[in-house]
This record gives C-alpha cells, structure tokens and sequence, in this order.
C-alpha cells in the first residue's frame, strides 16, 4: 500500500510545477515623494487647481474621528481576500493600471475577419459586445490609449499633489498613533488620496476606450477604494477627494480624446487620394495589402490626430523624403539583399523574429515600451506622480511617432517586401512601409528613456537598433524603412525630451 | 513478477515520440534476444481546419499547412523481454495556401525501452513503455502551426496489453502518461485568453493518451487499426481566429491503420490516420510509409 501511495506520489509530482505566474511584485517606499509635485507641468490641465477641492475638516472635528473609527474597524477584518487585494495595489496604482491596460489592448488586438460578401467588417463603439468586437485595439489603437490613459493619471496626480501641500492634512496614522498599518507609514499628506485621483481617472479612460470591460474596471477601482481602507492609509474623505479630482480630470481626458482627430483616423478616402498623388510625383510601384481579399489600410488618417509635442505643420518637415524611390536601381538592390536574407534565416533568427513580433493578441511595440518603463519604475522606486510622469512623457512621444510614421506611410504608400515576393514568418502589417512604425516608435522610446535614465542609455538604443534590424529579417521592413524611421524616431524623442526639460520635475537631463 | 519499485523507475524515464499528431506509438517490432533492427520512415500529415474550444469553429483565414517529416529508429534487445533504442525525426513545415515561411530541421531525438512483464511467447503480452524525449537543437516554438515541434523536454511512460490469438487476430490497448517541461519563449509574454502573461515562460501541458487496437498478425502481414484519444491535462482554449498556442488543453480523437508486409529482413509499412474530432486542435490527416530492417535476428511480434 505503502509503494502503491509512493509510486501515485511519483506520477503526480511530475504533473506538479507547471503553472507559470507573473512575478510578484512587492511594495515599495518611494526614494522621493516629490513634494513639489503639484508645481509640474501638466498636458491638459491649464493649472493644478483648475479643480477644485475644498478645505478638509480638521482631524480633530467629529466627522472625522468617526472615519477614524471606521478605519479601525477596516484594520480588524483582514480575510485572506482583502489580504491579495492589498498584496496587489501596494505595488502602486500607476503599475497596476498600466498592466491593467496592457491585459485590454492585448485582449482586443484582433483584426475582423472577413464576411462571406468578401468585405471587412468594422467594429462599433455602439454596439461593442456584437461582432466584430469593439474596440480592435491594434498597434494605433493602443499607442493613442496609453498616452490617454497616463496623460490623465498625471494630470490628477499633479492636482492631487497641489492639494496635498495645500491643505496638509496629516495621515490617518499621523492623526491616531493607535492605528495600525499595512504598509510603509510616509511624511506625505494623505489628502486627496493620489491612489484615488489615478484610479478614477483609469476607471473612466479605460471604460471608454474598451466599454465592454466596465464592470471589470468598475470592480478594480471599488478594490482600490477597500484597499486604501484596509491598509489604514486614507480615510473617506481622502478619497472622495481624489475621486472628484479624478472625475474631474477625466471628463478633461475624454473632452480632448473626442477631439483629438482620432474619429477621422479611418478615413479611407484619404489614401485613395494621396495615392493618385503618388503617382504624379513618379512613385512607380505602390503598396497594396497583402490580405486576401485586399482588406482596406489600417486607420489610414490617423496623422489626423493632433500631435502632444509638436505642431501639425511640422509634419511635413519630419515626413522625410524617401532616399530612392520603387523601382530605381537601389531600391531594386535593397529588395534583392532582402531576398538573400531571408533565404538565410535560421533558428536563432527565426527566435530574434519571434521577440520582436507583436502580432494579435499582443500589447503592441508601445505596450512593450510600457511594460519596459514599467519595470525601470519599479526598480527605482518612483511615487506615484513620478511613475504617472514619467509614463506620461514617454506615451505622448510614442504617439507622436506613430502619427509621423503614418503620415509617411500614406503620402508615399511605398510597398513593403512582400510586394516582391519575399515571405515572411509573421503576419504582415496592413499597411505600406516607408517609414517603419515599429522602428520610429522604439527610436523615440530608447531616445526618451535615456533622458529618464541617462546612465542607461546605450541599452536602450542597443534593443532598438535590435528591433530595427529584426523588422528587415523578418521580410516586414526594407532597410530604407528603418533608416527613416530612426531618424523619426530620433527627433520625436527629441520634442519629448526639451518639453520634458522644461516642466519643473528634473525628471528629464541630457548628458 | 517487476517490483513496484523497477516499475516506478521505468516509468520515470518515460517514453515517446514527436508532437502526437496521429502516430501510434510503437513501430518497430519487439525484438527477440540480441536482436537488432533500424527503421526509415517519411510521414506527410496536412491540417484542413481548426477546431477551437466552444464554437468548433474554424479559422477561415488560418490557411493549410502541411508536416513532413522522415524518421531514423534504431532499436536493440539486449535480453529477450526488453528492448530500447532511439529516433530522430527532421521535420519541414509548410504553408499551402498563404505566404508564411515553413520551417525545417531536426525535432526532437527519443530514447525509448519496453518491457515485456510476460514470456515473450505467452499469446497475451504486456509490456511496460517508457520514453525519454527532447530537442536535438534548440529552436523555434512560437510560429504554430510552422514551427516544426513544441521544443519542450518529455518524459513518458505507458503500458499496453494485447491478447492474439493462433490465426494472428489481436486485440488490445495502450495508455500512456506524457510529462512535458516548460519552455522558454523569445517573447516576453502572452495573452492566455484571461490574463496576460509577463514572463518568458510558457506551460506545455501534460497529456495521457489512450488507444484500442485490433487487427491480424501473422507471418506475413499486419493489420493494425486503432482509435485513440489524446487529452492535455490543463491549460487554455485557442483564441478566437488565432493559431494554436503551445499552453492549449488540446484533445484529439484519432482514428487508424497500420500495415505492415513483412519478410525475414525487411518490412515495408504504410500508416494513415485521421483526425475525426477535438477541440483546441488543428484537424489533420497523416500518410506514412517505412521500411523496417531486420539487421540481425528476426522480429516476428508485432506491438504498438
């Protein structure tokens, strides 16, 4: 019976060990609170208090000794429930929504099919459930929802810090000795309830970018507010502060997303035109999708979108002429060096292809970036407001790169490889080549990040130049792609940069 | 009769074979004592359609592929009730109807032994199968269904039990337990369908597998036709209008045959089976054909 038992041991434990989970992330105590927070440059918000807060009652008042009370009473039901929601929010809110974000746009990062009429449908924002569901959150989609996404966050941080140095009104630790705490007590003052201000913001952003998950959303921000309470670190009224500012600060959000020119982003006239136009200035050969049946260029206007750090009008000057046009003799050469390479690829390649794919069900390059930067956050143990900076100066950039990249692709409609015979093993972006978005984007990406972190900055530009060169071996890019969109990408960073230089956090500094 | 514990043993160093697409599981014949034989086979199977978790529907724009691969097995019997040897398949990948690249090189080589518990000329016998299996080189996993294999380390171990009566008529069955390790992935993350993976690690789920054989065996031919069930033991659905994923809870109900024209030296074999139903599964059809050389001794027992 004993060798029976032992033996059922054996086999079992062979099955054991295969659930694979994310890293679990610990709590941390921020290097800097970043005191002068609330003096920062915001993007949308005209000045920090454009919302207003009012004067909180003293800790000393009634109303709130019985908040007190009720922390207390929070403190002493601590299941094993609520103790994975703390687990999980004490990494901080501006990571955790972030990821929250990354999980959508890789859930809804699928192109629609085609009908049996032979024609694409397209998702509608009215009908989200119904298929082909809304949103297709592709590479565009989810580079415009993280810049809107953290753009917000920011922006109520900077408000909720504002009201912090305002008012000063001590934590509830601070406030009762007695209480207990979950968490690292800090100097900071613990109204309005930055956890708050960002969350309220999240909750509506992501709610309208992807309206079918607000109930799920709607449940992560109801376990922020019980986290909050149940590490003992915000009383109501901390909160309800930093919902009002994140209410507020939302409906600025969504004003400028529903103005922002995004809604135009499909037009499909637009590249018809332009590609008339193309003909005339002696482009020979021109890009056509490379799906059966032809499915139409993906939001093939979304240069309509108005750029974060620079004017519309230089966009012209940032399009780059193409060094050498289809069909001239060093174009011919760069396809026939495309062919020999491709014939080459081996296992190693095929694994570097692999890395550097994002296809469906993927976060994108810009949810890449997001989840790099990420992880630099939490390494350095940025605050909140640091965290939400520092993801805000990256995703405006990274939106600025793909409207240049776009407005590129669409007034030359240069064709990709494929056009030419040259497989691939990924699938192939709808849309033509010149200049390579995957390229542009990462350039500005490396180009940022070694403005937040200097010393780093060799690496960055190494995964970049790896990208880059990726995209050209896997039959996506010619190389006269790429070269055009590292010199994009390398200006955009640029605008980013100078503008990150001079909003008053130091987060940005140029060697 | 085997202690438990030998038994334990050899069912840990486990058996098996390439991606369990539709081949049985023993090919080469049990050998007789000092016996020694080699096996080349070439096996094409081509996919027609997807079966996904709940909608069993299809991927319409996932195209066809097909699989070739050629096959080396050598096998020897040091004693007469065990035999082991080894295999090594090269596998090329092919797109039929779009423009993705196939792949090719060797999979993944196999290490495998049975045992049989019986007198070798007792009509009923069992044997005790166990397989060692992994990639040759390492390479890519992540272009299903292009990638020529899983890459994933795989340690197996079966039993199979078959009655055959004087006129060569047989019938039996064969189960086995497949434990397969985690691989890393060049990504540095997966959606799974709920949650999104950040780690470049994915789960390759383990799997059992079982199947009812009969048929006649004599001196001359072997008919072996079979139906068989592959079931993983975890993991998740393919996504809507997406390829199979490494992490997917396949299940596979196959059905086949195997004959086999033998002589005293050589044998020719032609497999075929059919994929009739599954879900998280690519549906395929597998045609193969091999020689079987007896190198030294004969092998006169046909086993799956």
């Amino acid at each position: 019976m004993k060798k029976t038992f032992l033996y059922i041991s054996f086999i079992f434990f062979l099955s054991c060990e295969k659930q694979i989970e994310n890293l679990s992330l610990s709590p941390y105590t921020p290097e800097s609170f970043n005191e002068k927070g609330g003096t920062w440059k915001t993007y949308i918000l005209k000045k920090p208090d454009e919302i207003i807060i009012a004067k909180p009652l003293a800790v000393t008042s009634k109303e709130y000794l019985a908040e007190l009370a009720e922390l207390k009473q929070w403190s002493d039901s601590l299941t094993t429930e609520n103790k994975a929601i703390v687990d999980y929010w004490s990494v901080g809110t501006i990571l955790r929504w972030n990821e929250i974000a990354r999980t959508l746009i890789a859930k809804y990062n699928v192109a629609p099919q085609v009908n049996s009429d032979g024609n694409y449908p397209i998702a509608n924002p009215l009908l989200p459930n119904e298929y082909p569901k809304y949103p297709y959150s592709n590479d565009l989609y989810g580079t415009r929802a993280l810049a809107l996404l953290n753009v917000g966050m920011y922006d109520a941080q900077v408000s909720t810090w504002h009201y912090k140095n305002l008012y000063k009104r001590p934590s509830p630790y601070t406030a009762d000795t007695d209480l207990k705490t979950l968490l690292p007590k800090s100097e900071l003052s613990s109204f309005p309830s930055e956890e708050a201000s960002s969350s309220t913001v999240a909750f509506n952003v992501l709610s309208y970018l992807f309206p079918s998950e607000k109930d799920f959303l709607l449940a992560k921000l109801t376990e922020v507010a019980k986290f909050r309470l149940l590490s003992g670190l915000n009383v109501r009224s901390d909160l309800a502060a930093g919902a009002k500012i994140g209410d507020e600060m939302s409906k600025k959000v969504l004003a400028y997303a529903n103005t922002d020119g995004f809604f135009e982003a499909n037009k499909q006239t637009i590249w018809l035109e332009q590609r008339d136009l193309g003909k005339t200035i002696g482009i020979l050969k021109q890009w056509e999708s490379a799906e059966t049946p032809a499915r139409p260029p993906l939001l093939p206007n979304f240069s309509s979108i108005k750029p974060w750090n620079f004017d519309k009008k230089d966009l012209k000057e940032l399009r780059l002429y193409p060094e050498f046009l289809p069909e001239s003799k060093s174009w011919n050469e760069e396809i026939e060096a495309s062919k020999v390479l491709r014939k080459k690829i081996d296992q190693s390649e095929l694994k570097l292809i692999n890395k550097w794919n994002f296809g469906k069900y993927t976060y994108g390059i810009s949810g890449y970036w997001n989840k790099f930067l990420s992880n630099l956050v939490y390494n350095n143990k940025m605050s909140e407001i640091r965290a939400a900076h520092a993801l805000a100066i990256l995703h405006v950039s990274l939106v600025d790169a793909a409207i240049v990249s776009w407005e590129s692709k669409y007034f030359y409609q240069l064709p990709r490889p494929k056009s030419y015979g040259i497989s691939s093993s990924i699938d192939i972006p709808n849309s033509p080549g010149y200049s390579s978005f995957h390229t542009a984007v990462s350039y500005t990406a490396s180009g940022i990040l070694g403005g937040l972190f200097p010393s780093n900055s060799g690496e960055f530009s190494t995964l970049s130049a790896e990208l880059s060169q990726t995209m050209i071996l896997a039959g996506v890019d010619l190389p006269i792609d790429a070269r055009a969109g590292k010199e994009q990408g390398n200006k955009i960073s640029s605008y980013g940069l100078i503008r990150g230089e001079k909003d008053g956090s130091g987060l940005i500094t140029r060697l | 009769m085997i202690k438990l514990r030998s038994l334990t043993l050899f069912m840990c160093v486990l058996f098996l074979y390439k991606n369990a697409q539709g081949q049985f599981s023993g090919e080469l014949f049990f050998l007789p004592k000092k016996g020694f034989s080699m096996e080349l086979s070439h096996e094409i199977s081509q996919s027609s359609k997807l079966f996904s978790d709940s909608t069993k529907s299809i991927y319409p724009g996932g195209g066809k592929f097909r699989t070739s691969s050629s096959s080396l097995k050598l096998a020897y019997s040091p004693i007469s009730r065990l035999n082991f040897g080894l295999s090594l398949p090269f596998i090329k990948t092919k797109a039929l109807n779009s423009d993705l690249s196939g792949q090719s090189g060797l999979q993944d080589y196999s290490i495998f032994g049975k045992l049989s518990i019986l007198d070798p000329e007792n009509p009923l016998s069992i044997l005790l199968h166990a397989i060692y299996q992994r990639p040759f080189k390492s390479y890519d996993t992540e272009n299903q269904p292009l990638s020529i294999g899983l890459g994933t380390e795989r340690r197996i171990g079966g039993i199979s039990a078959r009655y055959k009566l004087e006129n060569g008529f047989f019938v039996g069955a064969y189960s086995h337990y497949e434990n397969r390790n985690n691989i890393s992935l060049s990504k540095s993350g997966y959606f799974n369908g709920s949650e999104l993976i950040e780690f470049n690690k994915s789960v390759i789920p383990d799997l059992y597998s079982i199947a009812f054989h009969t048929g006649i065996d004599n001196n001359k031919v072997v008919l072996d036709i079979y139906g068989r069930t592959n079931r993983s033991l975890t993991g998740t659905s393919i996504l809507a209008y997406d390829f199979p994923h490494l992490t997917n809870k396949a299940i596979q109900n196959v059905i086949g045959l195997n004959t086999i024209l033998k002589s005293e030296k050589i044998g020719i074999k032609i497999s075929a089976s059919y994929l009739i139903s599954g879900s998280n599964t690519i549906q395929n059809t597998n045609i193969g054909i091999g020689l079987l050389f007896n190198l030294k001794g004969t092998s006169d027992r046909f086993e799956y």
